[in-house]
């Protein structure tokens, strides 16, 4: 994997967004923006725009949040090289987005952790846990909720994939994720 | 205390927080970068407000119109309603707006007002 970033959107196999280079919280917000309205000019479900949108922001501020990198510019910018890509194609209705980036080694189990807990859960139930961790904080830190795997599956019409896969670099994942929306 | 007044930007709500007004409203896009930072002096404002609350014919109207939040935000909000319910204020009118198409907009509302039946959330759509 090479120093670089991608994210595209495909509606019927056509892409109606793409950018490619690092990324940063500016850079995110931006293709945040670009995204919700490329959406609202593609598809006339807000319903679905609202979660495409917040599923979107969920996994970047994942990619930023947990993503390896080996070196952090300063101001707390938080650039990272790490390489991702990250989609939305429709076909049936259906919007799937999906995302690539490198994690550390140990943070596989733990993600494997967060999905078991969900794995077998229905839509109400997820509501449920929602509720449930949001009042009690327990899987709360300094960066996050740790509510987003939940949202991801709350918000996503079928279940979601994932994917380990090894890097030329020792402790070092590549880590593929693919929601359905 | 201070009033509190932020614009709204591209990835945060704007925020009115006047005590003279009882006005507390929060309305547009949340997932700043660090969302708990962002919204700690609002969660302390809150505290202050509802401890110096002494006028029992005071009125606070609060108003929840987020377009889109991450789900650091649904903690935060669920941290609001904590703080106003543990209160224990009367008098206090709260809004949850959200897009008649969304069904999302919709269980959100139901999650919030359910988990907090004495607050007697009212749902407002546009």
């Amino acid at each position: 994997m090479k120093k670089s970033l991608k994210i595209c959107i495909k509606v019927d196999d056509n892409v109606i967004y793409e950018f490619a280079g690092k990324i940063n919280e500016a850079m995110m917000i931006e293709a945040a923006n670009d995204i919700e309205k490329l959406l609202l000019e593609s598809c006339f479900n807000k319903d679905k725009v609202k979660n495409v949108f917040e599923l979107f922001v969920e996994t970047a501020q994942n990619i930023l949040n947990y993503s390896y990198r080996d070196k952090i510019v300063d101001d707390n910018s938080l650039e990272t090289f790490c390489n991702y890509s990250l989609y939305c194609f429709t076909s049936d209705s259906t919007y799937v987005l999906e995302s690539c980036n490198l994690i550390e080694t140990y943070q596989r189990e733990i993600i494997k952790e967060k999905l078991e807990v969900i794995k077998d859960l229905d839509h109400k139930a997820l509501r449920k846990l929602v509720r449930q961790k949001s009042r009690s904080k327990e899987d709360s830190h300094e960066k996050g909720a740790g509510l987003g795997y939940i949202m991801m599956a709350r918000k996503s019409c079928a279940p979601m994939e994932v994917e380990f896969s090894p890097y030329d670099k020792e402790g070092i994942l590549v880590y593929k994720q693919r929601l359905f929306i | 205390m201070d009033n509190i007044l932020l614009d709204e930007t591209d990835n945060s709500p704007k925020v009115v927080m006047n005590k003279d007004k009882g006005l507390i409203s929060f309305e547009g896009k949340s997932y700043p970068e660090n969302t708990f930072a962002f919204y700690r002096p609002i969660t302390e404002w809150l505290k202050h407000y509802f401890l110096s609350y002494k006028d029992e014919e005071k009125k606070t109207c609060i108003n929840f119109k987020f377009l889109y939040f991450n789900s650091a935000t649904t903690q935060i909000i669920f941290e609001i309603l904590d703080i106003i319910e543990e209160s224990k204020v009367k008098n206090i009118n709260i809004y949850w707006y959200y897009d008649k198409e969304s069904e999302s907009g919709l269980e959100d509302f139901e999650d919030y007002s359910e988990e907090f039946p004495t607050l007697n959330i009212e749902a407002v759509t546009y």
